[in-house]
């Protein structure tokens, strides 16, 4: 192996936990969530899928059963509504779904909060609680918590530093217009109205890097044109 | 299991324990300081720079599975796990939660914004009453006046300003005929160490808006280095603050401001990872004999010390006692104070480049603090100063504090982070509520945490009058918007969801009468003689300033008592 290029771990198609039909299905509704635009990479460009599958395997394996039956229910109700599979729906009705399932884009509801916060939200769904069902036995408020999980990890995915996963070339920062993980900023840079899309996006493997010459700080606390 | 007896044990090496820990080994005492968390080492936060890490996993923050709390707004209500730190993902949001575990506490997640009280605040329920009259106060309501005054605190202010590192720019120093931008700021004997930070870019706007409208705006104080201090560096303004640790020092952390001479002198031990559980007692009761913790194994150890220091902020404090049984005259736990932030938003004509710099670089206006705010409105009991919030913000943050209104998903939500979040700024202030007996912490009768202890519960609802604080000042908060030409703007509303903002005090009250206080001016308890119990707790009113610089003040006090120096008070002796 070439030690001066090591391969790029940040481009991996591998999984930790997911299958790969259920990575496709995960990808597609992060796409939803945060669709590209032609000019700006959405979710799928920017390796959301990835980040979740981490994520799902290191620090919230309380999370698996959310997407693991989550994924399955949302089989079954896209099935019985559509008659195929999530992924193979059309971005329009793949986007009817997740207002159906989740809330509209807007005025949907407030991020709900459910009981017994510090605990997975599967072990709530198996507590008692059996939930609405659809006419077709369609476990509702399963797929709602479920939605609910792919948002907010699909945010994190997004914006995270790329060594989680997600954010792969810094798609989400530089959608924003955020530079990263920046050692510092001068007084220049924080005069109002400076134009910061000129300062270099920065990973915590850039910041890593430069550890071993670091930076001189007095460039940042003085106030330089004095 | 038994340990070594040492002269003192302080339990918790976060804001308040840190110094008591490290002033009392310099004075020549032997002190063991037990923390729940680690030691941190200058390396550990070299590459904090992460979002992920430290905000929406909250590396550093407890959380409701090793810490669990539990929450009720009324006393006939039934308590549940603290429902607004976690969304669906189960993590916290560490703004809502108890500070940081781990030696420096509270005082290396926080945002760093140091304030002194000004002399009124000593005295908020005797000025409410002469000025608004008797009944303006709820009913039930338990507020107190300060046992000590401004004066009597003052000297403990310079030390925190100047012994652990403070950047601001005084406005009253005694013997300068000129005053500064504060007209209202209490005297100091000299102004602080170091020049302000540098304002984050929007604050300009801010400050100018302010002038135009005639209030009077000054640049806030913060425990953030502006420049080299005692071998810390200076701020390198990079904007991961509020949340996170400091990579360079700057930030005036205990376990970087104050431990270190402690544990030069050779008389402080550490440990890290260690649960105290329970303060032990005499048969008698009236003195502690020391604490029983978990070790990092998960064994009991008995550690018995001459003095113990309890410290471990005003909710795992009040737990403590509770747990060990201390609590003769009822008083622990009671007059539980929080702060609603009155949390306001917009966004700014230009690029705001709110990832730059820290919170607290920024400017506040203190036209509407305290007692001034019965010019404007006397049904408003107690005013608090407005603060500018111009950086430290980051896309997660800002995805999750995006306005009601505002897409949740889509390409509406894509575009209103692409066009919004370079132009973010924003504005808060801090309005206690009024203590009440309706607002305490307990014993959790169900909730236990992973050692089978019990946990603590909040009993805590926002009042009427702390809901008319919150509005008044969101009423200045809009004309000062529109001054600033901000193009869109929201807020939180007067009762937020919230019931704990990392601000709690009040709980183990300090006064003179040993039956209505659990701890006198210096933070001993009267029930047991050789036990001192410190921080925020200590606190019989709160007011609309963060609470640390003060209660760091008080540890200041209460090691110079535990030391035999000599305090000088100006007021009372006898009761409130």
């Amino acid at each position: 192996m070439n030690l001066q290029n090591p391969p790029n771990s940040g481009d991996s198609l591998a999984l930790t936990y997911l299958n790969d039909f259920e990575a496709r299905t995960v990808e597609a509704i992060a796409e939803r969530i945060i669709p590209a635009d032609g000019a700006a990479g959405g979710a799928t460009q920017a390796g959301v899928v990835y980040y979740i599958d981490r994520a799902i395997s290191g620090f919230s394996t309380g999370l698996q059963r959310v997407y693991r039956l989550g994924l399955r229910e949302l089989e079954r109700f896209c099935k019985q509504e559509h008659s195929a599979s999530f992924v193979d729906l059309t971005a329009q009705q793949q986007d009817d779904v997740v207002r159906r399932l989740y809330g509209k884009e807007t005025g949907g509801d407030e991020t709900v909060h459910p009981e017994g916060l510090a605990r997975p939200a599967m072990e709530r769904q198996e507590q008692g609680n059996e939930g609405s069902e659809s006419p077709g036995g369609i476990n509702l408020e399963l797929l709602h918590t479920f939605f609910m999980v792919v948002r907010e990890h699909t945010v994190e995915g997004y914006f995270c530093d790329p060594i989680y996963g997600g954010n792969r070339d810094a798609v989400g920062w530089r959608l924003v217009g955020f530079p990263g993980a920046q050692w510092g900023y001068t007084a220049e840079q924080m005069r109002p109205g400076f134009d910061a899309t000129q300062i270099p996006t920065k990973t915590l493997s850039d910041l890593r890097r430069e550890l071993k010459n670091l930076p001189n700080n007095e460039q940042f606390y003085t106030d330089g044109e004095k | 299991m038994p340990s070594k007896k040492t002269d003192v044990v302080v339990l918790g090496a976060g804001a308040a324990g840190a110094i008591v820990a490290s002033e009392l080994a310099q004075g020549g005492v032997k002190v063991v300081c037990l923390d729940k968390g680690p030691h941190y080492s200058d390396e550990d936060f070299r590459l904090k720079h992460d979002e992920i890490r430290y905000y929406a996993r909250g590396a550093i923050v407890p959380h409701m599975s090793t810490d669990p709390m539990t929450w009720r707004e009324g006393n006939k209500d039934a308590a549940t796990l603290l429902p607004w730190v976690s969304g669906p993902l189960g993590t916290a949001n560490p703004l809502h939660l108890a500070p940081s575990l781990g030696t420096g506490g509270g005082s290396i997640h926080w945002g760093g914004a140091c304030w002194r009280f000004r002399e009124s605040e000593f005295r908020m329920k005797s000025i409410i009453e002469e000025r608004l009259g008797k009944k303006a106060l709820p009913e039930g309501s338990t507020l107190e006046d300060w046992p000590i005054s401004y004066q009597d605190l003052e000297p403990y202010y310079d030390r925190v300003e100047w012994e652990l590192g403070i950047s601001g720019r005084g406005s009253n120093l005694v013997g300068e005929p000129q005053p500064g931008d504060n007209p209202w700021e209490a005297p100091r004997r000299r102004d602080y160490p170091m020049p302000p930070l540098r304002q984050g870019p929007a604050d300009h706007r801010f400050a100018d808006a302010c002038s135009r409208l005639g209030f009077h705006p000054f640049r806030t104080a913060a425990a953030i280095a502006s420049e080299p201090f005692k071998g810390r560096s200076g701020c390198t303004y990079c904007g991961y603050c509020h949340g996170y640790p400091c990579h360079v020092n700057a930030k005036t952390s205990t376990h970087v401001a104050a431990l270190p001479a402690g544990l030069a002198s050779g008389n402080l031990e550490i440990r890290d990872f260690c649960r105290a559980y329970k303060i032990n007692r005499s048969n008698d009761g009236r003195r502690v004999l020391g604490v029983s913790y978990y070790d990092p194994l998960g064994r009991s150890v008995d550690l018995e010390a001459d003095q113990v220091v309890v410290a471990c902020y005003a909710l795992e404090n009040a737990r403590l006692m509770l747990a060990s049984g201390i609590n003769r005259n009822g008083q622990v736990g009671k007059n539980y104070m929080t702060h609603a932030f009155g949390f306001f938003m917009g966004l700014t004509p230009e690029s705001s480049n709110p990832f730059m710099g820290p919170l607290v670089a920024s400017t506040a206006i203190e036209d509407f603090s305290g007692e001034l705010v019965h010019d404007y409105d006397p049904t408003v009991l107690w005013g608090a100063p407005i603060i500018s919030w111009p950086g430290d913000f980051q896309p997660l943050e800002i995805a999750q504090a995006m306005p009601g209104n505002a897409p949740k998903w889509g390409a509406g939500f894509r575009d209103w982070m692409r066009d919004n979040y370079t132009r973010i700024w924003a504005m808060y202030s801090q309005t206690a509520n009024i203590p009440t007996q309706e607002t305490y912490v307990d014993l959790d009768p169900h909730q236990k945490d992973k050692y089978g202890q019990p946990a603590l519960r909040m009993t805590h609802g926002w009042g009427e009058v702390d809901k008319r604080g919150v509005e008044f000042l969101l009423k200045q908060k809009r004309k000062i918007a529109q001054e600033m030409g901000l193009l869109a703007s929201w807020e939180e509303t007067t009762a937020p969801e919230y019931h704990l903002s990392t601000h709690e005090v009040g709980t183990h009250r300090m006064g003179d009468d040993p039956a209505t206080s659990v701890v006198d001016i210096f933070g001993r308890s009267h029930e047991c003689e050789n036990l001192f119990v410190i921080g925020g707790g200590q606190f019989p009113g709160y007011h609309g300033y963060n609470p640390t610089q003060t209660l760091q003040a008080l540890a200041y006090m209460t090691s110079d008592h535990m030391l035999d120096r000599p305090f000088h008070r100006s007021v009372g002796g006898n009761g409130n």
